[in-house]
């Protein structure tokens, strides 16, 4: 063999080998780029364990895929999306998601005992055996906790039933800011002898909402519920995104959008969405909706809601104003969570064009803008645009209330000290006289979102509190009835002799159903209350909604009471007390409040029954206080 | 060596766009350090998340190409070839253009950011890329060769 021509074999062999290796690095490359988890037959994807059978399955599919999908191309809007209540409505339960205190060493209520215990990262409840039948002693079982709702106010909690995916209540939760455990049933406002369903009932209502696309699959008491995805993820809003996904992973198409004016087709950007069905997005869950017919409902047992963003929820659904104890008896809803039932009657989206119409948007803002100068914490508590906690959320389409002046001359309250757009403490803000917090929510008022002026008719044939006797607790409604028809030419009802002479923030306290006397007694403890009717004569009622029936009503007293200087211990420190203590410890309180109370000194102050030397007018406070309207109220979200 | 030999006018060139580009991309990493340091959102925030990408490639391939020049300057040195052969012709314009293209594709991706990607200028890289790879692959062959 010559040796001329081996240099140049062992250059065309280098030259070969170098092309091949970089074809096959390329290909490899490209194989895992694109594929599926497996090239050749090896799979480099490690394969997931089952997921349990005992409890709500998340399977994206029928077009949704999990808003983790959207986080590589929509990081900021991911990033806000993360930090708002909305993605933690449902979590699974892990030592990262855990808000709720499982140290404590047990705690009970109206007799039923609750032991805590983290086993490694799960959690247990130990409890009176809810399947129990009546036959035989009541067995005690350790539940493991499995999803939880809720990282707002409160944390709730759900364990596997054991039959098939249905997961049950635990009847006890973790309100937040108290940073404490109470029932369930006292986080809402209902009557203390009603039973909340504690079985199932994330399967067969919850998890329309706070899930994503949920099938809840029931049959004959037993569910097989899954969703695409738990909490109200990206898709909840914009609609499955799978064909969102795969359209864009053209780069040609995107750029194409990049220099373009329209929207994508392939995904609904709510605030794109014409008129009504921009706010309806939010309305599938934040109404009080029924199915149209019984074919759609026993649809929905099955596959759960039709409705995708971008659809007309009207022909799914039908908007109700009547019925139960969610309104007001005029339909004015007053549940918290619902409030696009309350936009659907407010004149500024009734009576507007589409295109001009108020809209959730007009005021709300799901992803914090990059210009926001807030922090996340206070962008999320309300999800607000910058701005629209003052009168700019209603000037900005009532122009004509821009400037101070105009203002004033309307309100005929002060401004702020930064103008119109402030509306100092009340008085000249808007939301005060028009979206008054007369809806319930978790334990607290929420504003009404069904903009309306105030009247003291209202009041008197409704029942609702007006915006003006929310505010002057002090004062009658014959004292508002009398600036309404002077300053507004508002017209005056009859008023019976307590109307006209006792201040309604007190009848309310003591002759209103549970819903009136939650809302006087939180507003109360509202700050520019306090400022306009001053606090101290407020002891005596809050004190004795220490020992209302309803356990949401003593809540707020305490909570009242806590910012309220007269009802300080002796020794300076502020007032607290246990709304879940025994009935006889709560006549106690309520009696030593106003003891102590009592020896203070103060002046006559007829409306809010302080007689001469300031003395409390017991005759009239326990006449009015037998008058308690018994009436069972319900106000559960 | 041969009178006609070119070697070193192209050494002193890549040394000189090897250390000129050291120079103007590690500023760019001092910058972004900076920027790091007074948590400049216009780099850091979430939204931004792609430009610090761009940028930050920039910085690194900016360097690495540096490096890249004045190796390719020791190689010649190493192994000067007689008279001005058209692979070190063709080399040196491409790695010289490629070199500068792509982290400058990075810089231009990053200034204007649409969410997840960056702005059309970033079309350089990918041009920048492959003349890079045919100089890098030139260069490779006559190594062989010789």
């Amino acid at each position: 063999m010559s040796t001329v021509g081996r240099p140049d074999s062992r250059r065309r062999a280098w030259s070969a080998s170098l092309a091949t290796a970089l074809i096959a690095i390329v290909s490899i490359g490209a194989a895992f780029a694109c594929g599926d988890g497996n090239f050749l037959g090896w799979r480099y994807v490690v394969e997931k364990p089952a997921p349990p059978t005992d409890r709500p399955l998340v399977k994206p599919r029928r077009g949704y895929i999990g808003s983790d999908e959207c986080r590589s191309c929509h990081a900021s809007n991911y990033e806000s999306w993360s930090s708002s209540f909305h993605r933690t409505m449902t979590r699974t339960i892990s030592p990262a998601n855990m808000d709720a205190d499982f140290d404590v060493k047990g705690i009970e209520f109206y007799g039923h005992r609750f032991e805590f215990e983290r086993r490694g990262d799960t959690y247990w409840v130990e409890m009176d055996d809810p399947d129990w039948n009546g036959q035989g002693e009541r067995e005690r079982v350790w539940k493991e906790i499995v999803l939880s709702t809720g990282s707002h106010n409160f944390q709730a909690f759900w364990y596997a039933s054991g039959e098939q995916r249905r997961i049950d209540f635990v009847p006890i939760c973790w309100r937040i800011d108290e940073a404490r455990w109470m029932p369930v049933h006292a986080s809402f406002l209902i009557p203390p002898d009603s039973d909340l369903p504690m079985r199932g009932r994330w399967n067969s209502g919850c998890h329309s909402c706070h899930s994503v696309a949920g099938e809840p699959r029931l049959k004959h008491g037993d569910a097989d519920t899954i969703v695409a995805e738990l909490g109200i993820g990206c898709e909840a809003c914009h609609g499955p995104g799978r064909a969102h996904v795969l359209a864009n992973r053209d780069p040609v198409r995107r750029y194409q959008q990049h220099a373009s004016e329209e929207g994508d087709d392939t995904i609904v950007n709510p605030t794109d969405l014409v008129g009504h069905l921009s706010s309806q997005v939010c309305g599938q869950c934040h109404a009080l909706t029924d199915l149209k017919s019984d074919q759609q409902i026993a649809k929905w047992r099955r596959t759960g809601y039709t409705y995708k963003p971008g659809d007309d929820l009207t022909e799914t659904r039908a908007f109700l104003f009547e019925g139960d104890s969610y309104y007001w008896p005029d339909g004015m809803v007053r549940l918290a969570g619902r409030e696009f039932s309350a936009l659907l009657r407010t004149p500024c989206f009734l009576e507007a064009t589409p295109e001009t119409a108020m809209s959730c948007f007009s005021c709300h803002r799901m992803h914090q803008a990059e210009d926001d100068p807030r922090s996340v914490e206070e962008w999320r508590d309300d999800q607000l645009k910058v701005g629209m906690r003052g009168n700019t959320a209603c000037v900005q389409c009532h122009t004509e209330y821009a400037s101070a002046d105009a203002l004033t001359a309307h309100t005929h309250h002060p401004v702020g000290p930064e103008g119109a757009s402030d509306g100092g403490d009340s008085g000249s803000r808007c939301y005060d006289c028009h979206m008054p917090h007369t809806s319930w929510s978790l334990l607290g008022s929420i504003r009404s979102h069904e903009v309306s002026s105030p009247t003291v008719a209202e009041s008197v044939r409704v029942g609702r509190p007006n915006a003006c006797n929310l505010c002057h607790l002090d004062k009658t409604l014959a004292w508002s009835g009398r600036w309404l028809k002077e300053w507004w030419g508002v017209g005056r009802p009859e008023l019976s002799e307590d109307e006209r002479l006792v201040a309604a923030s007190v009848l309310w306290a003591l002759s209103g159903d549970a819903a009136q006397r939650a809302i006087s007694a939180w507003h109360m403890g509202w700050a520019p209350a306090q400022a306009a009717s001053g606090t101290d004569w407020m002891v005596p009622y809050l004190a004795r909604l220490l020992d209302d029936p309803y356990e949401a009503v003593r809540f707020t007293a305490v909570r009242s009471l806590r910012k309220n200087p007269s009802a300080t211990g002796p020794d300076g420190t502020p007032f607290d007390f246990d709304f879940m203590a025994s009935e006889a410890e709560r006549d106690d309180a309520d009696r030593g409040l106003v003891e102590r109370w009592s020896r203070g000194s103060r002046a006559e102050l007829g409306p809010v029954l302080l007689g001469p030397g300031g003395a409390l007018r017991n005759d009239v406070f326990e006449r009015l206080f037998r008058n308690r309207d018994e009436t069972p109220v319900m106000l559960s979200e | 060596m041969n009178s006609l030999d070119a070697t070193p006018t192209y050494v002193r060139r890549h040394l000189r766009w090897g250390w000129w580009l050291l120079l103007v991309y590690l500023a760019l990493g001092i910058a972004l350090e900076v920027m790091h340091g007074f948590k400049v959102g216009y780099y850091l925030s979430v939204a931004n998340e792609t430009r610090r990408l761009m940028w930050r490639l920039a910085h690194t391939h900016g360097t690495l190409f540096g490096l890249l020049h004045i190796a390719f300057a020791v190689t010649l040195k190493l192994a000067p070839s007689d008279g001005d052969p058209a692979w070190r012709r063709w080399a040196s314009k491409l790695l010289t253009a490629g070199a500068l293209l792509l982290p400058l594709g990075f810089v231009l991706g990053g200034v204007i950011v649409y969410e997840s990607d960056p702005w059309i200028g970033v079309l350089l890289v990918p041009v920048g890329a492959l003349l890079l790879l045919v100089a890098v692959g030139l260069v490779a062959l006559n190594a062989t060769r010789t």
